[in-house]
């Protein structure tokens, strides 16, 4: 068959173009340290109410100890609990340079995992737990939010997540939020 | 009648065709009413109860189940089926198996009066890709049965004429055209069995009560199995439109005819061992499986690429031919007054761009950004919704002349329509774009959303989302209309043929034998899609924990 010269020189770039793709995604898996989520442990969704295994049987923040904390959610229709509606907007709180592992799991229907200007994006499947774990250098807001539909009030499932600059976060870090 | 020297396509088998258009076409009207009830749901004030202006919308999501149905798989499928039987047929000089295609037809027509009327009735809010366990009515679950079997009929049809054509061509190359309906059938029939597998063995009993748990992770896996596929089922007949139909509308030449059949040849190969890259975020799936289609998903770019090339060569070749001169002269001369051929390069202008952006979506740490975000509508609708769609409308503006020998009326119109569509579905996918990468998710009602006042970036993507779909709705019911009066008021005379591109620089002959062997290439997509999904099915643990809720 052939293949004219300016289309091999065409093609020739393309691969070379992907070869450079390929480079940079493995680049940015090994010295950045992105990873993709990847299976943690499976729960039968309805003992997620009935008779939570851990962590479940801990919902909200859990301070770990040097910066490390868990933050146990269910997402279900429609909020993560234990951010129910009126606790949505107050969320919780972590100082700055916290390393939160989220462990997220559905009583229900798929949702999402999403923090807004993180690399945290996550699929929730019922009998999955998604676990992922970011550390928030930097403080703020951080809206979490689910990206998947999720039924009739898909629109209203979200929560803050609020970094202290180091300066103001209390001792009382650990415990703000919907935990009660 | 279709004619080309010595044959006649019997105007029964044609109109069958026509028929399965016509359903493609409708169900696309009603697909973008639904469209622009999402648009101004973008830029309307909290009017919560603004899509119920719209028929079979009680809710947004409703209405977003249509809008995914009706244009992802109801209008793309039947105008498939239609458009690419006629050019097999054509090709071939044969009418193909007359129950064969009625019952593609009928397959096409029941299974969207039942997805229709389950959506419309409020029985299936689940949105096209019906992930459990959200659960839809029984007969949402077989309309979609019905309207994938409609594209197996259309397949098998295919292959019947390929065999009767082959008895009296022993040693002859398949004509071109007829080959990339082949390569496009086969890929899809493939690809077509996970959601096969997974809406006759798991949805459909499911909701009929026969079991009560399913495995939401593995159902994911299933669709996706040919939900990556799918779009290049999308795709192709597009592809063959732009390379044996363009060139010659054009008045150029087709760069080569065997490495037209290696590019459909290699979507066949790599459209299935790919899907996982649409579940990199799925916590139940192993990392170096998702790699694997990752590797995949790359190398399906590579033909693309050659289209690219081949493409824009066929192009210029038709400018240089018509005069055009220097580097860039050939392009003013191109036939812009002729719509079918302006809908189909500005198609691939937006075809460019949304291939692009999909590199993006499928490179790994870039997708956790974009991710089921509004990225994804803005991508999509520069593929499938352009790319694919506006081709569509590009071929129709032929096609519908062709089959009911009515010419085209206001011509001038349908360029306008066509240049409309681009400009909307630029300013559409800028907004939904910009919104994605600050993270506004998809498939959510922004009237009702709770929460994102604070946030500007999202009201710019709102802002160019509602006046980008509002151009786009505009341009796709100036398209309707335009079909609609040439086939009610078109000047009778009008029958246009079939464009088909003879000329070539690489004629068949040039091309390897090997091209010609089926059972090599479908062996070889076998063998690949085992070494890409079987470790995946192998090794998972089935998880069957999960009731039906509705949504
Ligand atoms: C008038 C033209 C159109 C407008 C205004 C429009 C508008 C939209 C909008 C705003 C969304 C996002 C909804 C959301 O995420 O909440 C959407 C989704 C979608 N559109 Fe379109 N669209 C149009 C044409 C098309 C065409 C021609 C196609 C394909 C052939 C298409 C296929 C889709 C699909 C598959 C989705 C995803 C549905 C889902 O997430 O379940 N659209 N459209
Ligand atoms: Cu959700
Ligand atoms: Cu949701």
């Amino acid at each position: 068959m052939k293949i004219d010269a300016y289309e091999k020189l065409f093609l020739g770039l393309t691969v070379v173009a992907l070869a450079c793709f390929m480079g940079a995604l493995a680049a940015a898996v090994n010295r950045h340290g992105i990873r993709l989520p990847h299976p943690t442990a499976r729960v039968d969704p309805a003992a997620l109410r009935a008779a939570p295994p851990p962590p479940f049987d801990q919902l909200g923040l859990v301070d770990k100890g040097g910066g490390a904390y868990d933050l146990n959610l269910l997402a279900a229709m429609w909020q993560y609990e234990p951010f129910f509606p009126d606790k949505m907007e107050a969320g919780v709180r972590v100082p700055a340079g916290a390393t939160v592992t989220f462990n997220v799991s559905s009583p229900d229907v798929i949702h999402g995992f999403k923090i807004k200007d993180t690399n945290v994006n996550v699929m929730v499947i019922p009998g999955q737990v998604s676990t992922v774990t970011h550390t928030f250098d930097a403080p703020g807001v951080y809206t979490v939010l689910c990206h998947e539909y999720c039924g009739a009030g898909h629109h209203r499932m979200y929560f803050k997540l609020h970094v202290d600059p180091p300066a103001a976060a209390g001792a009382d870090a650990g415990r703000a939020g919907g935990e009660s | 009648m279709s004619a080309t020297a010595g044959f006649t396509l019997p105007r029964q088998d044609e109109r069958y065709m026509l028929w399965q258009v016509y359903l493609g076409l409708a169900v696309f009207m009603w697909g973008i009413f639904a469209g622009l009830a999402q648009a101004l749901d973008r830029v309307l004030p909290s009017t919560s109860t603004l899509w119920k202006l719209f028929p079979g919308q009680e809710t947004y999501y409703q209405g977003l189940t249509a809008h995914g149905v009706f244009l992802a798989i109801g209008f793309t499928f039947a105008f498939s089926n239609g458009f690419m039987l006629l050019v097999a047929s054509r090709a071939f000089e044969r009418a193909p198996n007359r129950a064969v295609n009625a019952a593609s037809f009928w397959c096409m027509t029941v299974g969207a009066v039942l997805v229709a009327g389950t959506i419309v009735l409020g029985k299936a809010n689940v949105l096209f890709t019906a992930y459990p366990p959200l659960m839809a009515h029984p007969l949402f679950y077989l309309g979609l049965v019905l309207v994938v079997v409609s594209t197996w009929l259309t397949g098998l049809a295919g292959a019947l004429l390929y065999r009767a054509w082959r008895r009296d061509h022993p040693d002859a190359r398949t004509p071109l055209q007829a080959f990339a309906f082949l390569a496009t059938y086969a890929m899809w029939f493939i690809a077509s069995l996970g959601v096969a597998v997974e809406v006759l063995g798991l949805l459909l009993p499911w909701s009929l009560g026969l079991f009560d748990k399913i495995d939401p992770q593995l159902a994911r896996s299933l669709f996706w199995f040919s939900g990556h596929p799918i779009v290049y089922f999308w795709l192709l007949p597009a592809y063959l439109s732009w390379y044996t139909m363009i060139p010659r509308q054009v008045g150029g030449k087709l760069l080569s005819d065997p490495l037209t059949r290696l590019v459909f040849l290699l979507f066949l190969l790599l459209s299935t061992p790919t899907g996982l890259h649409h579940q990199y975020t799925d916590p139940g799936i192993d990392t170096w499986l998702k790699n694997i289609h990752l590797v995949a998903t790359m190398a399906v770019f590579f033909p693309s690429m050659i289209t690219a090339f081949s493409v824009c060569a066929a192009l210029e070749s038709g400018g240089r031919a018509r005069g055009g001169r220097g580097w860039f002269g050939w392009i003013r001369k191109l036939p812009w007054d002729d719509p079918s051929v302006t809908a189909q390069i500005l198609a691939m202008i937006g075809f460019t761009l949304g291939g692009l952006s999909g590199l993006v979506n499928a490179s790994y740490v870039m997708n956790l950004v974009v991710h089921n975000t509004a990225w994804m509508p803005g991508h999509f609708h520069l593929t499938v919704g352009t790319g694919v769609a506006l081709s569509f409308m590009g071929i129709s503006y032929w096609l519908i002349p062709h089959l009911t020998g009515r010419g085209l009326v206001w011509r001038r119109a349908a360029v306008v329509q066509a240049w409309l569509w681009l400009i909307g579905v630029f300013t559409f996918s800028r907004g939904q774009m910009a919104g994605g990468l600050e993270s506004l998710p998809r498939r959510l009602s922004v009237s009702q959303m709770s929460y994102g006042a604070d946030i500007p970036a999202w009201q710019t993507s709102h802002l160019l989302t509602g006046i980008g779909g509002t151009i786009m709705f505009i341009s796709g019911l100036m398209f309707g209309l335009i079909v609609l009066w040439t086939v009610l008021r078109g000047p009778a005379a009008g029958r246009v043929d079939m464009p088909v591109a003879d000329a070539m620089v690489h004629g068949p002959d040039e091309g390897w034998p090997v091209l010609e062997r089926w059972p090599v290439w479908i062996g070889l997509a076998v063998v690949l899609i085992v070494l890409a999904w079987g470790p995946f099915f192998l090794t998972y643990e089935w998880n069957m924990v999960s009731t039906g809720v509705a949504p």
